[in-house]
């Protein structure tokens, strides 16, 4: 498949993807792409809908681990510490992996 | 500004920032030169988890949106984002769409296998990660 193809823009605004193009990245009738301006060139790629998302409520244990990962000083080792206690964990449970 | 680096932040790093605002995490919103990006829908994340925490959410949210570039909702996503979760898929949807050039999370969970990975043009690193990087360059300049 070639890498590079001369289209040309319509009165509209459209432009032609090469039929290969469309079979070789599996854009069909109605796809979605996303289309963004990079420099001097405009991009396309191949995308999906986004379904409605769910909050989700970070687990004590993760919020925890990264309090440890992110304690580089003693002081703030200490405040990783009582912040674990805070939200009613033991610190010795969790050693940093930084 | 051109030239500076886009820096999108998980909802958990905000939470961390949120819940403990003197520790560590919270120096990450003072380093210079980076501009910070997160999307209203990971606000609303963070202001729930902050309220379940027991944290009122309110100053540290005017604060996130003084010193970040808030982005809307992408509405549609790359296909094939390496993620099982639809929440990470989209976080990280915001990220490429945003022009970032690096996601930064704790959810090693979900993102581990991400780590030092470029997806779409951007970096995946852990918050603990970038948090060392950036702040052994603070020093370096002060």
């Amino acid at each position: 498949m070639r890498n590079n193809y001369s289209v040309r823009v319509d009165d509209a605004g459209a432009v032609l993807i090469p039929a290969e193009v469309r079979k070789a990245m599996g854009i069909g009738s109605e796809s979605l792409l996303i289309l963004s301006q990079v420099g001097d060139e405009i991009r396309l790629a191949p995308s999906e809908p986004v379904p409605a998302r769910r909050v989700r409520i970070v687990p004590r244990e993760e919020l925890a681990q990264a309090l440890i990962d992110g304690a580089i000083t003693p002081e703030g080792m200490e405040d990783a510490k009582a912040g674990i206690r805070e939200l009613g964990l033991d610190p010795a449970e969790f050693t940093p992996n930084f | 500004m051109p030239g500076q680096k886009r820096i999108f932040l998980d909802s958990n790093v905000l939470v961390a920032i949120g819940f403990r605002p003197s520790g560590e995490y919270s120096r990450i919103l003072a380093f210079h030169g980076l501009v910070y990006v997160t999307s209203e829908q990971i606000l609303r994340e963070v202001t729930e988890n902050l309220i379940d925490l027991g944290v009122e959410p309110s100053p540290l949210l005017q604060r996130f949106r003084l010193r970040m570039e808030i982005t809307d909702q992408v509405t549609k996503r790359p296909a094939g984002l390496p993620l099982h979760d639809d929440g990470d898929r989209q976080a990280l949807s915001e990220a490429i769409a945003a022009s970032c050039d690096e996601f930064i999370t704790c959810n090693s969970r979900d993102f581990k296998v991400l780590y030092g990975r470029v997806v779409s043009g951007v970096y995946i690193r852990h918050s603990a990660e970038f948090l060392r990087l950036y702040a052994a360059s603070e020093y370096a300049s002060e």
